[in-house]
Protein backbone atom coordinates (compact mmCIF):
# COMPACT_ATOMS: atom_id res chain seq x y z
CA UNK A 1 0.00 0.00 0.00
CA UNK A 2 2.24 2.65 -0.85
CA UNK A 3 0.10 4.73 -2.02
CA UNK A 4 -0.54 5.66 1.28
CA UNK A 5 2.99 7.15 1.81
CA UNK A 6 2.59 9.71 4.06
CA UNK A 7 -1.04 9.55 5.52
CA UNK A 8 -1.72 8.60 8.41
CA UNK A 9 -4.47 5.68 8.95
CA UNK A 10 -6.90 5.84 11.34
CA UNK A 11 -5.58 3.84 14.23
CA UNK A 12 -8.73 4.06 16.03
CA UNK A 13 -11.71 2.30 15.00
CA UNK A 14 -14.20 4.58 14.11
CA UNK A 15 -16.85 4.01 17.53
CA UNK A 16 -19.52 4.41 14.86
CA UNK A 17 -23.16 3.53 15.69
CA UNK A 18 -22.02 3.91 19.73
CA UNK A 19 -20.34 7.10 19.03
CA UNK A 20 -23.45 9.02 17.65
CA UNK A 21 -25.30 7.52 20.13
CA UNK A 22 -23.26 9.16 22.53
CA UNK A 23 -23.06 12.32 21.25
CA UNK A 24 -26.57 12.48 21.02
CA UNK A 25 -27.06 11.92 24.67
CA UNK A 26 -24.59 14.00 25.25
CA UNK A 27 -25.94 17.31 26.83
CA UNK A 28 -26.37 20.36 23.90
CA UNK A 29 -26.21 23.39 26.34
CA UNK A 30 -28.99 25.19 24.68
CA UNK A 31 -27.43 25.51 21.38
CA UNK A 32 -27.64 23.29 18.39
CA UNK A 33 -23.72 24.07 18.27
CA UNK A 34 -22.67 22.25 20.89
CA UNK A 35 -24.49 18.95 19.37
CA UNK A 36 -22.58 19.79 15.86
CA UNK A 37 -19.42 19.85 17.50
CA UNK A 38 -19.70 17.14 19.15
CA UNK A 39 -20.42 15.43 15.65
CA UNK A 40 -17.14 16.25 14.77
CA UNK A 41 -15.16 14.64 17.16
CA UNK A 42 -17.55 10.89 17.39
CA UNK A 43 -15.46 8.15 17.31
CA UNK A 44 -12.30 10.46 18.33
CA UNK A 45 -13.08 11.26 22.15
CA UNK A 46 -9.73 10.97 22.78
CA UNK A 47 -8.75 14.14 20.51
CA UNK A 48 -11.01 16.64 21.39
CA UNK A 49 -8.88 20.24 20.52
CA UNK A 50 -10.19 21.21 17.57
CA UNK A 51 -8.34 23.62 15.19
CA UNK A 52 -10.46 26.83 14.65
CA UNK A 53 -10.46 29.65 12.16
CA UNK A 54 -11.97 32.66 11.60
CA UNK A 55 -14.25 33.17 8.11
CA UNK A 56 -16.31 35.06 6.27
CA UNK A 57 -19.65 33.97 4.46
CA UNK A 58 -22.16 36.07 2.84
CA UNK A 59 -25.16 33.96 3.18
CA UNK A 60 -28.43 35.16 1.54
CA UNK A 61 -27.41 38.73 1.46
CA UNK A 62 -25.93 38.47 4.69
CA UNK A 63 -22.44 38.76 5.78
CA UNK A 64 -21.59 36.44 8.89
CA UNK A 65 -18.46 36.23 10.38
CA UNK A 66 -17.69 33.15 12.68
CA UNK A 67 -14.99 31.35 13.88
CA UNK A 68 -15.62 27.23 12.94
CA UNK A 69 -13.67 24.09 13.17
CA UNK A 70 -11.39 23.73 10.21
CA UNK A 71 -12.80 20.27 9.76
CA UNK A 72 -16.64 21.76 10.23
CA UNK A 73 -18.85 20.68 6.56
CA UNK A 74 -20.61 23.84 5.13
CA UNK A 75 -23.98 21.94 5.40
CA UNK A 76 -22.81 21.77 9.21
CA UNK A 77 -22.07 25.14 9.36
CA UNK A 78 -25.41 26.61 7.64
CA UNK A 79 -27.59 23.93 9.84
CA UNK A 80 -25.74 24.48 13.60
CA UNK A 81 -23.80 27.80 13.36
CA UNK A 82 -26.22 29.66 11.19
CA UNK A 83 -29.39 27.74 12.25
CA UNK A 84 -30.65 27.67 8.67
CA UNK A 85 -32.02 24.25 8.58
CA UNK A 86 -33.69 24.18 5.27
CA UNK A 87 -30.44 22.61 3.67
CA UNK A 88 -30.49 19.20 4.54
CA UNK A 89 -27.63 16.25 4.58
CA UNK A 90 -28.65 12.94 2.48
CA UNK A 91 -25.81 11.02 1.56
CA UNK A 92 -22.78 12.81 3.15
CA UNK A 93 -20.85 11.40 0.29
CA UNK A 94 -22.08 14.32 -2.66
CA UNK A 95 -24.18 11.82 -4.49
CA UNK A 96 -28.00 12.48 -3.28
CA UNK A 97 -27.91 16.46 -3.96
CA UNK A 98 -30.05 16.57 -0.45
CA UNK A 99 -27.24 19.68 0.58
CA UNK A 100 -27.68 21.17 -2.75
CA UNK A 101 -26.70 25.20 -2.33
CA UNK A 102 -25.49 28.12 -4.76
CA UNK A 103 -21.77 28.57 -3.78
CA UNK A 104 -20.93 32.03 -5.95
CA UNK A 105 -23.51 31.54 -8.38
CA UNK A 106 -22.70 27.51 -8.58
CA UNK A 107 -24.53 24.53 -7.48
CA UNK A 108 -22.39 22.37 -5.21
CA UNK A 109 -22.59 19.77 -2.61
CA UNK A 110 -22.73 21.09 0.70
CA UNK A 111 -21.67 17.82 2.89
CA UNK A 112 -18.21 17.18 1.08
CA UNK A 113 -17.30 20.74 0.85
CA UNK A 114 -15.39 22.77 4.11
CA UNK A 115 -16.97 25.76 5.73
CA UNK A 116 -13.27 26.66 5.08
CA UNK A 117 -12.67 26.13 1.59
CA UNK A 118 -15.79 28.82 1.26
CA UNK A 119 -14.14 31.54 3.14
CA UNK A 120 -15.06 34.82 1.32
CA UNK A 121 -17.88 33.26 -0.42
CA UNK A 122 -21.02 33.76 -1.41
CA UNK A 123 -23.61 31.67 -0.78
CA UNK A 124 -27.38 30.95 -1.47
CA UNK A 125 -29.56 28.11 0.29
CA UNK A 126 -33.59 27.74 0.56
CA UNK A 127 -33.89 30.41 2.85
CA UNK A 128 -32.40 33.15 0.24
CA UNK A 129 -35.17 32.32 -2.57
CA UNK A 130 -38.35 33.80 -1.55
CA UNK A 131 -38.66 37.92 -1.86
CA UNK A 132 -40.44 39.85 -0.23
CA UNK A 133 -43.03 37.66 0.98
CA UNK A 134 -42.95 36.08 -2.17
CA UNK A 135 -42.02 32.61 -3.49
CA UNK A 136 -39.81 31.81 -6.02
CA UNK A 137 -41.07 30.71 -9.32
CA UNK A 138 -39.61 27.17 -8.53
CA UNK A 139 -40.82 27.01 -5.10
CA UNK A 140 -44.07 27.83 -6.59
CA UNK A 141 -44.52 25.37 -8.98
CA UNK A 142 -42.92 22.69 -6.66
CA UNK A 143 -46.38 23.54 -4.73
CA UNK A 144 -48.95 24.00 -7.63
CA UNK A 145 -47.67 20.83 -9.28
CA UNK A 146 -46.94 18.49 -6.35
CA UNK A 147 -42.92 18.46 -7.01
CA UNK A 148 -42.85 17.00 -3.71
CA UNK A 149 -43.86 13.87 -1.53
CA UNK A 150 -41.89 13.00 1.68
CA UNK A 151 -39.77 16.85 1.34
CA UNK A 152 -36.31 14.89 2.04
CA UNK A 153 -34.57 16.14 -1.13
CA UNK A 154 -37.09 19.25 -2.14
CA UNK A 155 -34.89 21.96 -0.80
CA UNK A 156 -31.96 20.27 -3.04
CA UNK A 157 -33.89 19.76 -6.17
CA UNK A 158 -34.94 23.35 -5.86
CA UNK A 159 -31.87 24.43 -5.12
CA UNK A 160 -30.52 22.45 -8.22
CA UNK A 161 -33.24 23.52 -10.68
CA UNK A 162 -33.02 27.43 -9.42
CA UNK A 163 -29.53 27.05 -10.11
CA UNK A 164 -30.34 25.08 -13.78
CA UNK A 165 -33.20 28.27 -14.90
CA UNK A 166 -30.23 30.50 -13.98
CA UNK A 167 -27.85 29.22 -16.65
CA UNK A 168 -30.58 27.64 -19.26
CA UNK A 169 -33.94 29.58 -18.67
CA UNK A 170 -35.51 27.43 -21.02
CA UNK A 171 -34.41 24.15 -20.43
CA UNK A 172 -35.61 21.09 -22.95
CA UNK A 173 -36.77 17.79 -20.92
CA UNK A 174 -33.75 16.22 -21.80
CA UNK A 175 -31.48 19.07 -20.24
CA UNK A 176 -33.98 19.22 -17.02
CA UNK A 177 -32.90 15.46 -17.00
CA UNK A 178 -29.48 15.81 -17.72
CA UNK A 179 -28.92 18.79 -15.07
CA UNK A 180 -30.99 16.97 -12.56
CA UNK A 181 -29.40 13.65 -12.74
CA UNK A 182 -27.78 14.13 -9.18
CA UNK A 183 -30.97 14.99 -7.31
CA UNK A 184 -32.15 11.51 -5.78
CA UNK A 185 -35.91 11.35 -4.50
CA UNK A 186 -36.26 7.84 -3.06
CA UNK A 187 -40.05 8.77 -3.55
CA UNK A 188 -39.34 8.71 -6.83
CA UNK A 189 -41.50 11.49 -7.82
CA UNK A 190 -39.69 12.50 -10.92
CA UNK A 191 -42.29 13.20 -13.30
CA UNK A 192 -43.69 15.56 -11.05
CA UNK A 193 -40.69 17.43 -10.06
CA UNK A 194 -39.67 17.39 -14.27
CA UNK A 195 -43.02 19.07 -14.67
CA UNK A 196 -42.90 21.39 -11.66
CA UNK A 197 -39.65 23.00 -13.25
CA UNK A 198 -40.34 22.86 -16.64
CA UNK A 199 -43.40 25.06 -15.68
CA UNK A 200 -41.84 27.35 -13.00
CA UNK A 201 -39.54 27.91 -16.57
CA UNK A 202 -42.56 28.63 -18.58
CA UNK A 203 -44.04 30.49 -15.22
CA UNK A 204 -40.32 32.85 -15.57
CA UNK A 205 -40.56 33.56 -19.40
CA UNK A 206 -43.85 35.11 -18.98
CA UNK A 207 -42.98 37.42 -16.25
CA UNK B 1 -13.02 13.70 10.29
CA UNK B 2 -9.77 14.55 12.78
CA UNK B 3 -8.82 17.98 13.32
CA UNK B 4 -6.27 19.77 11.24
CA UNK B 5 -4.69 23.30 10.29
CA UNK B 6 -6.15 24.87 7.05
CA UNK B 7 -3.67 26.90 5.08
CA UNK B 8 -4.91 29.01 1.85
CA UNK B 9 -1.85 30.31 0.03
CA UNK B 10 -2.04 33.47 -2.01
CA UNK B 11 0.41 31.90 -4.94
CA UNK B 12 2.01 29.20 -6.10
CA UNK B 13 5.05 30.52 -4.34
CA UNK B 14 3.63 30.72 -1.08
CA UNK B 15 2.43 27.07 -2.32
CA UNK B 16 5.46 25.65 -3.04
CA UNK B 17 6.83 27.05 -0.04
CA UNK B 18 4.14 25.10 2.46
CA UNK B 19 4.97 22.02 0.47
CA UNK B 20 8.73 22.36 0.90
CA UNK B 21 8.22 22.48 5.42
CA UNK B 22 4.99 20.64 5.84
CA UNK B 23 4.46 18.35 2.44
CA UNK B 24 4.48 14.83 4.21
CA UNK B 25 2.19 16.01 6.81
CA UNK B 26 -0.19 17.81 5.06
CA UNK B 27 -2.63 17.26 1.77
CA UNK B 28 -3.83 19.52 -1.12
CA UNK B 29 -7.19 20.22 -2.10
CA UNK B 30 -8.87 22.04 -4.75
CA UNK B 31 -12.03 20.73 -5.09
CA UNK B 32 -12.31 18.58 -2.26
CA UNK B 33 -14.38 16.13 -3.84
CA UNK B 34 -12.17 13.07 -3.45
CA UNK B 35 -10.31 14.36 -0.47
CA UNK B 36 -12.90 15.44 2.21
CA UNK B 37 -14.68 12.21 1.69
CA UNK B 38 -11.74 9.72 2.29
CA UNK B 39 -11.22 12.21 5.21
CA UNK B 40 -15.15 11.27 6.56
CA UNK B 41 -14.12 7.58 6.45
CA UNK B 42 -10.90 8.40 8.39
CA UNK B 43 -8.60 7.09 5.18
CA UNK B 44 -7.04 10.12 5.17
CA UNK B 45 -5.94 11.99 8.25
CA UNK B 46 -3.64 14.94 7.39
CA UNK B 47 -2.06 17.03 9.84
CA UNK B 48 -2.53 20.18 7.59
CA UNK B 49 -4.65 20.87 4.13
CA UNK B 50 -3.21 23.41 2.17
CA UNK B 51 -6.16 24.76 0.19
CA UNK B 52 -5.82 26.24 -3.43
CA UNK B 53 -9.06 27.94 -4.07
CA UNK B 54 -7.77 31.13 -3.34
CA UNK B 55 -4.92 30.41 -6.41
CA UNK B 56 -4.98 32.75 -9.16
CA UNK B 57 -4.10 31.60 -12.12
CA UNK B 58 -3.74 28.03 -12.15
CA UNK B 59 -7.13 27.66 -13.81
CA UNK B 60 -8.12 27.86 -17.54
CA UNK B 61 -8.03 26.56 -21.19
CA UNK B 62 -5.70 27.81 -24.03
CA UNK B 63 -4.59 25.96 -27.13
CA UNK B 64 -1.51 26.34 -27.61
CA UNK B 65 -0.11 25.53 -31.33
CA UNK B 66 -1.01 21.53 -31.32
CA UNK B 67 -1.37 21.43 -27.83
CA UNK B 68 -4.38 21.99 -25.35
CA UNK B 69 -3.45 23.48 -22.08
CA UNK B 70 -5.42 23.27 -19.24
CA UNK B 71 -4.63 24.54 -16.00
CA UNK B 72 -4.71 21.99 -12.93
CA UNK B 73 -7.44 24.29 -11.09
CA UNK B 74 -9.95 24.01 -14.19
CA UNK B 75 -13.25 22.70 -13.11
CA UNK B 76 -14.59 19.27 -14.90
CA UNK B 77 -17.47 21.77 -15.62
CA UNK B 78 -15.78 24.46 -17.56
CA UNK B 79 -13.92 21.63 -19.63
CA UNK B 80 -17.17 20.13 -20.29
CA UNK B 81 -18.75 23.38 -21.82
CA UNK B 82 -15.86 24.74 -23.57
CA UNK B 83 -16.59 25.81 -27.14
CA UNK B 84 -12.21 25.45 -27.75
CA UNK B 85 -12.57 21.46 -26.15
CA UNK B 86 -15.64 20.63 -28.27
CA UNK B 87 -13.84 21.84 -31.55
CA UNK B 88 -10.32 21.00 -30.71
CA UNK B 89 -10.59 17.21 -28.75
CA UNK B 90 -14.45 16.28 -28.69
CA UNK B 91 -13.20 13.41 -26.91
CA UNK B 92 -12.04 15.17 -23.60
CA UNK B 93 -15.22 16.93 -23.32
CA UNK B 94 -17.30 13.96 -23.74
CA UNK B 95 -15.06 12.74 -21.08
CA UNK B 96 -15.48 15.47 -18.93
CA UNK B 97 -19.10 15.80 -19.41
CA UNK B 98 -19.67 12.28 -18.50
CA UNK B 99 -18.39 12.51 -15.03
CA UNK B 100 -20.33 12.28 -11.81
CA UNK B 101 -23.23 14.84 -12.08
CA UNK B 102 -23.26 18.83 -12.83
CA UNK B 103 -22.43 19.63 -9.25
CA UNK B 104 -19.47 17.49 -8.71
CA UNK B 105 -18.02 18.85 -12.24
CA UNK B 106 -18.71 22.51 -10.64
CA UNK B 107 -15.81 21.50 -7.98
CA UNK B 108 -13.80 19.00 -8.98
CA UNK B 109 -10.50 20.14 -10.96
CA UNK B 110 -8.53 18.51 -13.51
CA UNK B 111 -5.51 18.59 -11.51
CA UNK B 112 -7.36 17.08 -8.27
CA UNK B 113 -8.58 14.12 -10.43
CA UNK B 114 -5.14 13.73 -11.58
CA UNK B 115 -3.55 13.32 -8.40
CA UNK B 116 -6.70 11.23 -7.01
CA UNK B 117 -5.27 8.48 -9.09
CA UNK B 118 -8.36 7.03 -9.10
CA UNK B 119 -8.61 4.12 -12.00
CA UNK B 120 -12.20 4.60 -12.29
CA UNK B 121 -12.23 8.02 -13.30
CA UNK B 122 -12.56 9.21 -16.92
CA UNK B 123 -10.26 12.17 -17.59
CA UNK B 124 -7.09 10.21 -17.57
CA UNK B 125 -8.53 7.46 -20.11
CA UNK B 126 -9.03 10.78 -22.21
CA UNK B 127 -5.97 12.49 -21.73
CA UNK B 128 -3.98 9.58 -21.80
CA UNK B 129 -5.53 9.03 -25.33
CA UNK B 130 -4.22 12.78 -26.42
CA UNK B 131 -0.80 12.15 -25.20
CA UNK B 132 -1.05 14.21 -22.20
CA UNK B 133 1.92 15.22 -20.19
CA UNK B 134 1.85 16.86 -16.05
CA UNK B 135 3.85 19.85 -15.75
CA UNK B 136 4.46 19.55 -11.86
CA UNK B 137 6.22 22.25 -9.27
CA UNK B 138 8.49 22.43 -6.60
CA UNK B 139 10.15 24.35 -4.61
CA UNK B 140 13.51 22.94 -6.64
CA UNK B 141 12.08 23.57 -10.09
CA UNK B 142 9.37 22.04 -12.62
CA UNK B 143 9.31 18.68 -14.23
CA UNK B 144 6.96 17.38 -17.20
CA UNK B 145 6.69 14.11 -17.26
CA UNK B 146 3.87 11.76 -19.37
CA UNK B 147 0.81 10.69 -17.89
CA UNK B 148 0.69 7.08 -18.36
CA UNK B 149 4.17 7.35 -16.46
CA UNK B 150 2.89 9.88 -13.71
CA UNK B 151 -0.37 7.30 -13.09
CA UNK B 152 1.44 4.14 -11.20
CA UNK B 153 -1.03 2.08 -9.56
CA UNK B 154 -4.07 2.58 -7.34
CA UNK B 155 -4.17 6.25 -6.02
CA UNK B 156 -0.79 5.96 -6.40
CA UNK B 157 0.74 8.92 -8.49
CA UNK B 158 4.45 9.74 -9.31
CA UNK B 159 3.64 13.00 -7.79
CA UNK B 160 6.09 13.80 -4.75
CA UNK B 161 4.69 14.96 -1.22
CA UNK B 162 6.66 18.45 -1.98
CA UNK B 163 5.03 18.84 -5.49
CA UNK B 164 2.02 20.40 -6.80
CA UNK B 165 0.68 19.96 -9.95
CA UNK B 166 0.11 22.94 -12.33
CA UNK B 167 -1.17 21.79 -15.75
CA UNK B 168 -1.51 19.07 -17.94
CA UNK B 169 -0.61 19.43 -22.06
CA UNK B 170 -2.85 17.00 -24.37
CA UNK B 171 -1.44 16.86 -27.70
CA UNK B 172 -4.36 18.12 -29.87
CA UNK B 173 -5.44 15.37 -32.73
CA UNK B 174 -5.26 16.81 -36.59
CA UNK B 175 -8.19 18.43 -37.82
CA UNK B 176 -9.03 14.84 -39.91
CA UNK B 177 -8.80 12.97 -36.74
CA UNK B 178 -11.98 11.48 -35.59
CA UNK B 179 -12.06 10.54 -31.66
CA UNK B 180 -14.26 8.64 -29.12
CA UNK B 181 -14.81 8.32 -25.20
CA UNK B 182 -17.13 4.97 -24.17
CA UNK B 183 -18.48 4.96 -20.96
CA UNK B 184 -20.26 1.78 -19.72
CA UNK B 185 -22.70 2.53 -17.58
CA UNK B 186 -25.23 -0.08 -16.37
CA UNK B 187 -26.30 1.34 -13.33
CA UNK B 188 -27.16 4.91 -13.16
CA UNK B 189 -25.31 8.05 -15.03
CA UNK B 190 -23.27 9.54 -12.21
CA UNK B 191 -21.32 6.44 -11.48
CA UNK B 192 -17.79 5.47 -12.23
CA UNK B 193 -17.26 3.51 -15.12
CA UNK B 194 -17.68 -0.52 -15.56
CA UNK B 195 -15.24 -0.33 -18.45
CA UNK B 196 -14.50 2.84 -20.31
CA UNK B 197 -12.51 3.23 -23.78
CA UNK B 198 -11.24 6.11 -25.68
CA UNK B 199 -9.94 6.24 -29.17
CA UNK B 200 -8.29 8.70 -31.46
CA UNK B 201 -7.88 7.55 -35.04
CA UNK B 202 -6.39 9.63 -37.86
CA UNK B 203 -7.38 7.98 -41.28
CA UNK B 204 -5.41 8.97 -45.11
CA UNK B 205 -6.16 7.61 -48.19
CA UNK B 206 -7.15 4.63 -47.31
CA UNK B 207 -5.25 4.03 -44.21
CA UNK B 208 -4.70 4.10 -40.69
CA UNK B 209 -2.12 6.61 -40.18
CA UNK B 210 -2.22 6.76 -36.57
CA UNK B 211 -4.38 5.17 -33.47
CA UNK B 212 -4.58 5.73 -29.97
CA UNK B 213 -6.62 3.37 -27.83
CA UNK B 214 -6.89 3.91 -23.52
CA UNK B 215 -8.83 2.00 -21.07
CA UNK B 216 -10.20 2.94 -17.96
CA UNK B 217 -11.76 1.17 -15.17
CA UNK B 218 -10.19 -2.52 -15.54
CA UNK B 219 -6.65 -1.88 -14.37
CA UNK B 220 -4.62 0.18 -11.47
CA UNK B 221 -4.32 2.64 -13.89
CA UNK B 222 -5.85 3.67 -16.90
CA UNK B 223 -3.90 2.05 -20.16
CA UNK B 224 -2.95 2.84 -23.26
CA UNK B 225 -3.30 0.01 -25.32
CA UNK B 226 -0.31 -0.15 -27.82
CA UNK B 227 -0.74 -3.78 -29.14
CA UNK B 228 -3.65 -2.65 -30.77
CA UNK B 229 -2.57 0.47 -31.94
CA UNK B 230 0.26 -1.41 -33.77
CA UNK B 231 -2.59 -3.73 -35.28
CA UNK B 232 -3.91 -0.69 -36.77
CA UNK B 233 -1.30 1.24 -37.89
CA UNK B 234 -0.79 1.54 -42.00
CA UNK B 235 -3.79 -0.80 -42.29
CA UNK B 236 -6.99 -0.20 -44.83
CA UNK B 237 -9.88 0.09 -41.84
CA UNK B 238 -12.37 -2.37 -41.52
CA UNK B 239 -15.01 -4.00 -39.21
CA UNK B 240 -12.35 -7.28 -39.24
CA UNK B 241 -9.31 -4.70 -38.20
CA UNK B 242 -11.13 -3.06 -35.50
CA UNK B 243 -12.39 -5.83 -34.34
CA UNK B 244 -8.85 -7.91 -34.50
CA UNK B 245 -7.62 -4.87 -32.44
CA UNK B 246 -9.76 -4.71 -30.12
CA UNK B 247 -9.96 -8.07 -28.84
CA UNK B 248 -5.74 -7.84 -28.10
CA UNK B 249 -7.38 -5.28 -25.35
CA UNK B 250 -8.83 -8.09 -23.21
CA UNK B 251 -4.78 -9.40 -22.33
CA UNK B 252 -4.06 -6.54 -20.56
CA UNK B 253 -6.97 -5.61 -19.00
CA UNK B 254 -6.94 -6.60 -15.02
CA UNK B 255 -9.71 -5.27 -13.33
CA UNK B 256 -11.15 -5.88 -9.76
CA UNK B 257 -14.49 -7.22 -8.81
CA UNK B 258 -16.77 -4.99 -7.47
CA UNK B 259 -20.69 -3.54 -7.47
CA UNK B 260 -20.34 -2.51 -11.19
CA UNK B 261 -19.33 -5.64 -12.66
CA UNK B 262 -17.25 -9.06 -11.65
CA UNK B 263 -13.65 -9.03 -12.83
CA UNK B 264 -14.44 -11.41 -15.26
CA UNK B 265 -17.51 -9.47 -17.06
CA UNK B 266 -14.97 -6.33 -17.22
CA UNK B 267 -12.94 -8.30 -19.11
CA UNK B 268 -14.90 -9.67 -21.25
CA UNK B 269 -16.49 -5.95 -21.75
CA UNK B 270 -13.42 -4.09 -22.42
CA UNK B 271 -12.97 -5.32 -25.94
CA UNK B 272 -16.78 -4.60 -26.71
CA UNK B 273 -16.19 -1.14 -25.50
CA UNK B 274 -12.83 -0.56 -27.42
CA UNK B 275 -14.38 -1.97 -30.55
CA UNK B 276 -17.32 0.92 -29.80
CA UNK B 277 -14.78 3.19 -29.64
CA UNK B 278 -12.77 2.16 -32.75
CA UNK B 279 -15.99 2.23 -34.87
CA UNK B 280 -17.30 5.52 -33.42
CA UNK B 281 -13.92 7.54 -34.11
CA UNK B 282 -13.90 5.23 -37.62
CA UNK B 283 -17.21 7.17 -38.56
CA UNK B 284 -16.01 10.21 -37.49
CA UNK B 285 -12.64 10.12 -39.01
CA UNK B 286 -14.64 8.93 -42.10
CA UNK B 287 -16.79 12.31 -41.78
CA UNK B 288 -14.32 14.16 -42.34
CA UNK B 289 -13.24 14.21 -45.51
Amino acid sequence: MQWLGSWRLATRPVTGMLGAVAARNRPRGGSVAAGADNRDIRGDRGRVELIKQRITLTVNGQKHELEVPTSRTLIDCIRYDLGLTGSVEGCGVGVCGACTMLLNGNMVSSCILLAVMADGADIQTIEGLAKDGQLDPVQQAFMDYGGFQCGICTSGQIMAARSLLDHTPRPTPDQVKEWMMGNLCRCTGYYKIMESILQAAQAEAAQ
Amino acid sequence: MNSFRYLAPRSVDEALGLLAERGMDAKVVAGGTGLINMMKQHLVNPEALIGLGALPGLDGLARVDGTLRLGALTTHQAVATSPLVAEAAPLLADAFARTATPRIRNVATVGGCLVHGDPNQDAPVALLALNAEVTLASRGGRRTLPLATFLRDYYETAIQPDELLLEVNAALPPPNAGSSYFKFLPRSADDYATVSAAAVLVVEEGTIRDARIAIGSCAPTALRCPEAERLLLGQPPSAELLRAAAETTRAIANPLSDGRGSAEYKRAMVPVFVRRALEQALARAVAQH
